[in-house]
């Protein structure tokens, strides 16, 4: 009985000042909106850059130990021996490199794993890329072209030339689109890769492809064997190797296992791009915080309005108090109109944002689109947010209309009367 | 016993810069259950000051308001106030209505308040009183849509909601012509005549205090005999 009457009073109250009220729902409503389109441009574009990378990218890199000691995989050693470190092969180089040896006894053990669905060794190099118009610094990586398609899909990503015919001809290189450009040669060109050591690779390339990730995009792929011919390497050494787990979500549990068994550095992807997706979270955190200031901006706008309707008010809240109103009820009537401009505020700012999100979703994303299909925003919404954002914006209302509230609360009606009376 | 007895009432207010000002001095008296009493005196002398104490919206500063048994005076606000609502009605010069609510809204209010019965049966007692005061055909009127007169008309049935031990008007015809204050004091006259219902009318109109049962008249805060 007693919390409908209340809800009739707050809202007739409200309703009085109609203006006003409607504006300041409009200031709330505002602020919720805005804050529901950042957090969804944010979490967007951190989906969809997650999506790119967990599509183009080992889920895990497996690596050597720092310092050229080669490490026989643990779960190689015969039981009884656990945990010993057996120097195998080692080449004698303390050199900081961090190659695998012996790599077909890793790949074979690692395979063995529940959960993997590709394992593919490669070797990496740094050379010079020399072409008819052209010489720059490469980054060469090789690798079994059947094996690393299945992990980075280079070829559903290639622009010129084709695959097939890099993988079938091992004096072939695949180029990324960047540095197809840097040294401005295209399929069938020629192109000289010159290793540090003074091995040369004359080759030819086979394929231009691009993937959006700019790292990769300045790499080229060659055929593992011959990267081991560049860095001089004996055919069972590998630089390292790269894993796709078939569930994601296993990665991490994955890595634990892959590093216990192998005594190797193991590395997610997440841990690789850790610095990106930190600088996502502080970028996401200082824009929300700036929306933040807009719905408590919004909080002032409600403390007003009740403000104004406590001092226009004062009669009839003497009257109330004299006819048997406590002074909690009349705090409860002055909250309800608070938390009434929030819910308000906060319902229409959720459908504007609603509504803002999903056309939002139809613009173009600048930049290029690799395969020249539409690439729109990604406005990422979840309930949630959603959630979160109104119950913030009716907590901002609600303590806005704590100090109007307990300020008509205090008013003694006497004071009221005698001033009307005498 | 009598419904209402005042003992030794002082009453005291803060006043910048000088010592507090002594509005009531000592006052006692008592009222009876089915009296009509009419307080009287000078402009200034402590009848609205007297008439709110003995009516629940404020405390003394010194002695002792029985209404029924209980005192007043040592009541805690809260206590106050649900008294207020279910034993006390106010009718004031500015009868005060909630200028949003219609005629039959304002006289549920005080019985919604309360909280003892259902809407309906408070929207059928709120309907009845209005009749009673004659504004049956007024009902969802809102107060800017009635005369002065009806104004104060529905505040006396509004007071009257709960069926309260003591009826408190201060100055209810203060504000209105000749025709409409007879008919107010009729009603009143009615209602404690009829109901039995005791009633304290401040008033400084002749007319007014002639036809009350009995005149309690209070000078410079105290009452004279
Ligand atoms: N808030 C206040 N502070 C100090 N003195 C006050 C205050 N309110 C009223 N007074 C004084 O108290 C005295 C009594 O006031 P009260 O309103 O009770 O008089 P009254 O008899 O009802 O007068 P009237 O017939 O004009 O309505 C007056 O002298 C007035 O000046
Ligand atoms: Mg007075």
């Amino acid at each position: 009985m007693a919390p409908r009457m209340l809800l009739g009073l707050a809202w007739r109250h409200l309703a009085g000042q109609r203006r006003q009220s409607l504006l300041t729902m409009a200031g709330v409503a505002l602020g919720v909106m805005v804050l529901l389109v950042i957090s969804a441009l944010m979490n967007g574009l951190l989906v969809s850059f997650r999506d790119t990378i967990v599509e183009a990218a080992p889920h895990l890199v497996i690596t050597g130990r720092e310092g050229g000691t080669r490490t026989a995989p643990r779960m190689l050693l015969p039981e009884g021996l656990p945990g010993a470190v057996v120097q195998l092969a080692d080449r004698g180089e303390p050199s900081g490199r961090t190659d695998i040896a012996h790599h077909p006894q890793v790949v074979e053990a690692v395979s063995r794993l529940d959960g993997l669905s590709v394992v593919s060794p490669y070797v990496a190099t740094q050379v010079i890329g020399a072409t008819a118009a052209e010489t720059a610094p490469v980054f060469a990586r090789g690798v079994t072209p059947a094996l690393a398609d299945r992990v980075v899909g280079l070829s559903r990503r290639i622009r010129e030339g084709s695959w097939a015919a890099f993988a079938a001809d091992p004096g072939t290189v695949a180029l990324g689109r960047e540095a197809a450009k840097t040294l401005d040669v295209g399929p069938g060109e020629r192109l000289r890769l010159i290793a540090s050591g003074g091995q040369v690779l004359d080759g030819r390339v086979a394929a231009v492809f691009a993937t959006g990730i700019k790292a990769l995009d300045e790499q080229a792929f060659i055929h593992l064997k011959v990267a081991q011919r560049l860095e001089e390497l004996p055919p069972d050494h590998v630089t390292g190797l790269e894993l796709r787990a078939q569930r994601l979500d296993q990665v991490d549990a994955l890595r634990s296992t892959l590093e216990a068994r192998t005594g190797l550095v193991v590395e997610t992807w997440e841990q690789t791009n850790a610095s990106i997706f930190t600088l996502f979270r502080i970028i996401g955190t200082i824009t929300r915080m700036l929306v933040v200031f807009t719905i408590l901006v919004a909080g002032f706008g409600v403390a007003n309005v009740l403000v104004t309707v406590v001092l226009g008010k004062q009669k009839d809240i003497s009257l109330l108090r004299s006819i048997g109103f406590t002074r909690d009820r009349i705090l409860g009537l002055f909250l309800i109109e608070g938390l009434l401009l929030g819910l308000g505020g906060a319902l229409a700012g959720a459908l504007l944002g609603f509504v803002a999100c999903t056309l939002m979703g139809y613009i173009p994303a600048g930049g290029d689109n690799e395969f020249g299909d539409q690439k729109t925003l990604v406005m990422a919404q979840d309930a949630t947010t959603y959630a979160g954002t109104m119950v913030l914006a009716l907590l901002v209302c609600l303590v806005a209309s704590v100090g109007p509230a307990r300020r008509a609360a205090g008013l003694a009606p006497v004071d009221v009367l005698r001033g009307e009376t005498t | 016993m009598s419904l209402l007895e005042a003992r030794g009432v002082t009453k005291e207010l803060a006043v910048a810069g000088a010592p507090p000002a002594r509005i009531l001095d000592g006052v006692s008296l008592s009222v009876a259950r089915g009296e009509f009493v009419a307080i009287t005196g000078p402009s200034g002398s402590g009848k609205s000051t007297l008439l709110y104490l003995l009516g629940g919206l404020d405390h003394p500063t010194a002695g002792e308001i029985l209404l029924d048994g209980r005192n007043l005076a040592a009541m805690d606000d809260e206590a106050l106030t649900l008294l207020r609502n279910e034993a006390i009605g106010f009718v004031y010069q500015f009868h005060f209505l909630l200028p949003e609510f219609t005629a039959l809204e304002n006289v549920m209010m005080p019985i919604l308040a309360g909280g003892r019965t259902t809407r309906k049966e408070a929207m059928a007692r709120a309907r009845d009183l209005l009749g009673e005061v004659g504004l049956a055909d007024r009902l969802d009127h809102l107060p800017r849509q009635l005369s002065g007169g009806q104004q104060q008309r529905v505040s006396i049935a509004r007071a009257l909601a709960n069926k309260p031990l003591l009826l408190c008007a201060d100055e209810p015809t203060g504000n209105l012509d000749t025709a409409n204050t007879e008919r107010i004091v009729d009603l009143l006259l009615t209602l404690n005549r009829t109901m039995n219902q005791t009633v304290l009318v401040v008033t400084h109109e002749g007319s007014v205090a002639d036809r009350a049962g009995r005149e309690i008249r209070v000078v410079d805060g105290k009452v004279a005999s």
